[in-house]
């Protein structure tokens, strides 16, 4: 800049700059009054439409609080648990929980819902979002791969060719998504463990 | 280009080489390891190998034909990009992925670039990594040699992420009697080429030698079974560093033609080979390794122009 | 630009062929190589980017001779992160599945340089109608070509378009094409032919 500015005009502009800016302020501050309750309610659908399909007998999914016991399990199998639901009846007994876990795959941040019954059986798995290599690792979002875990119990170990009764064949060319997909899953069966125990008590 | 020729004083050698003859060479020397390839893989990996030389003639032609350029197909560098090809994909692949690979060698890679002599990678093997990412479970589904339809995982991926399988003893290993790609599983097959290329001045020896050496060498002190010779001699003899070594890294255009320069690309090729293999999530990286030097190879050459004699400063800046 | 007259349907056209904002100027190349992986994307991105800029247009147009030239890039910056924010937020309040598949390339819109150099060469010197004209036009002309190179992608890619399958189970689609190396390989030959085509009509005149 050549030639200096005056104490005056750097005022008024900077109250030009502050009108424009407060005024976009407050339209943005408005939409988000509309949109925020919206967004809200869309991610709440999408948890409750997960929960659905991976235990499409419930009636109603009642949240848990985390104990420092599931975050632990969560933690020996190498993820995290972020949300936990006990699955009720329409006549309000347990019927099984849904755990929604994030794991890493060949990226990190698969969000998988899983659905465990009260015979600490898999009834389904869903995945609500990740970052896999579309082609490959996403493929795990379809239903072939998914529905595989269909009434596995504990520990369900990945296979890249004929898998046995507790296994899973790997996506072709995706072993690593399979795995942290698995590794979601065999989290919500040992936390439905710890949490059903807790219920019977 | 015109203006740009290079005028050097007396002795001006002279051969008889012309692209064709080293082309037929080339050919000549891969012959051995088609062989093995179809004896071990059956009828249909000779298919495999036929239909890639076919389409990358084809394109080849087609290409020159919309271009209104001058045909060069009978150059042979179509058929041997189309065999090198061939030889770097697994046995059982399907025909009309073969044939996209080719057309993309010839095309997208070597056409759109100039043509031969100017591409900057080597065609073959930015096929082969366009078609392992595109296609990665059929690029990567090996089968057990001389029977049929048994799949199987090749011993480079044996090693590295203990998939089910046998290794195949050593010897077999040499002689080819294991999974892999059609042209990778005889090191005899592919040294024979070797020796014949040697003898026929096609290529110098300098950077297969030193590529397997450096491998070599880092696989030995730092590779996963530091120290231990049977692990080295696998790493050596399985997976496609033989074949890179002495039919990629070699290429011409896309390899530095200074000696200096081509210690330097074999030591960067066996570096980044050790690196991808023994840290990498493939089980092979002499396809990427190459193919990364090749990019490189501009730069290594600008380093290392000889000096002339009697010059202590370099070249001379014009 | 000669002072050839401005009327709205040459603005419009400019935008949309002469000038297009992807294969002749080249801007805005991240969102272009990395929302193109299918056309429901490619559409999305360049929609919502195309709403931006005409917003982004008509105001700093409307505002050009209160904004005092010395701020005026950080006004305009301004003004596009807040538009840029209201298309998000609406965009996961009503359209929730595409903002999820678009991700972190809705916010990057702010940096996409289409939009502050049509601010700045376009909007801050014409009045409004030409300005917002100017940003459809723009605006248009980067959804065509995002539109152009997503098919390409997914159809080579994934095998579908707008997620219908289109080969049988014998085909596998060429992953790589919906990757990275893919996006640039077509954008790649894309600019190819049109330069090709434009010498071509160069030569013709």
């Amino acid at each position: 800049m050549k030639e200096k500015m005056n104490v005056g005009e750097i005022i008024k502009v900077g109250i030009i700059l502050f009108l424009i800016t407060a005024i976009l302020a407050a339209i943005l501050a408005f939409v988000n009054g509309v949109t925020a309750p919206l967004i809200e309610q869309n991610s709440l659908i999408a948890e409750q439409e997960a929960m659905k399909t991976v235990m499409p007998d419930a009636a109603e999914f009642e949240e848990t609080e985390l104990t420092a016991e599931l975050t632990d399990i969560a933690e020996d199998n190498g993820g995290e648990i972020s949300k936990a639901f006990i699955a009720k009846d329409s006549s309000g007994a347990d019927m099984g929980v849904c755990v929604k876990t994030v794991t890493s795959g060949y990226d990190v941040g698969i969000e998988t819902m899983t659905g465990v019954d009260k015979e600490l059986t898999v009834t389904g798995v869903d995945i609500i979002s990740m970052n896999e290599t579309p082609g490959l690792g996403a493929n795990a979002d379809k239903e072939e791969f998914r529905d595989q875990y269909e009434g596995k119990k504990d520990d369900v170990n990945v296979v890249k060719a004929s898998p046995g009764d507790n296994d899973i064949q790997a996506i072709a060319g995706a072993t690593k998504t399979s795995n942290g997909v698995t590794r979601g899953v065999n989290i919500a069966l040992d936390a439905t463990e710890i949490l059903l125990e807790g219920g019977a008590e | 280009m015109a203006g740009n020729y290079k005028v050097s004083s007396s002795p001006h050698v002279h051969t008889d080489a012309t692209v064709q003859s080293i082309m037929r060479d080339v050919i000549i020397a891969l012959i051995p390891s088609a062989v093995v390839g179809g004896f071990m893989f059956g009828w249909y990996a000779s298919v495999v190998i036929g239909a890639a030389i076919v389409s990358a003639v084809l394109a080849e032609w087609i290409f020159n034909l919309l271009a209104k350029k001058p045909n060069t197909v009978g150059d042979l560098s179509a058929a041997v990009t189309g065999l090198l090809l061939a030889l770097n994909m697994p046995p059982r692949i399907p025909i009309w992925m073969v044939c996209v690979g080719s057309a993309f060698a010839i095309i997208i890679v070597k056409q759109l670039f100039g043509g031969l002599g100017k591409n900057f990678v080597n065609p073959a093997l930015a096929a082969r990594c366009f078609m392992l990412i595109a296609w990665t479970g059929a690029m990567t589904t090996f089968r057990e040699p001389l029977v049929d339809a048994v799949a199987s995982a090749t011993p480079l991926a044996i090693m590295k992420d203990g998939a089910q399988g046998m290794l195949p003893s050593l010897l077999q290993c040499f002689a080819g009697v294991k999974a892999g790609t059609i042209g990778e599983v005889s090191g005899i097959a592919i040294l024979a080429g070797f020796a014949y290329l040697l003898i026929k001045r096609v290529i110098k020896p300098t950077i297969p030698v030193v590529y397997v050496a450096s491998f070599a060498v880092l696989t030995f002190f730092f590779g996963k079974e530091a120290m231990n010779v049977e692990y080295l001699a696998y790493q050596v003899l399985t997976g496609g560093l033989l074949l890179g070594a002495v039919f990629m890294a070699t290429d011409y255009t896309t390899t530095p033609t200074t000696p200096k320069g081509m210690v330097i690309f074999a030591i960067g090729c066996g570096v980044l080979t050790f690196l991808i293999r023994r840290f990498g999530g493939y089980p092979e990286g002499v396809s990427f390794s190459i193919l990364l030097m090749n990019v490189a190879a501009p730069l290594i050459e600008n380093y290392t122009v000889p000096k002339s004699f009697g010059n202590r400063g370099g070249a001379v800046k014009r | 630009m000669a002072e050839n007259k401005k009327t709205v349907p040459s603005v419009f056209m400019n935008g949309i062929l002469k000038e297009n904002p992807t294969f002749v100027q080249l801007l805005g190349m991240c969102p272009t190589l990395a929302v193109t992986t299918s056309l429901q994307n490619g559409i999305g991105m360049g929609l919502s980017a195309t709403a931006v800029l005409i917003c982004s247009n008509l105001l700093i147009s409307l505002l050009r001779k209160i904004i005092p030239d010395k701020v005026r890039i950080a006004a305009y910056i301004v003004i596009i992160a807040a538009f840029v924010t209201l298309v998000q937020m609406c965009l996961s309040a009503y359209l929730p599945d595409l903002s999820a598949s678009l991700g972190l390339f809705i916010p990057l819109i702010v940096v996409n340089c289409i939009i502050l150099a049509r601010a700045e060469s376009f909007a801050s010197k014409n009045g409004p109608l030409l300005s917002a004209v100017d940003g459809l036009g723009m605006g248009l002309g980067f959804t065509g070509a995002l539109c152009i190179i997503s098919s390409i992608r997914e159809i080579l890619g994934a095998g579908t378009i707008m997620g219908i399958e289109l080969y049988g189970t014998h085909v596998q689609p060429a992953t790589i094409m919906i990757m990275a190396p893919g996006g640039f390989i077509v954008l790649g030959l894309l600019v190819g032919i049109i330069n090709f085509i434009t010498s071509k009509a160069k030569k013709g005149e």
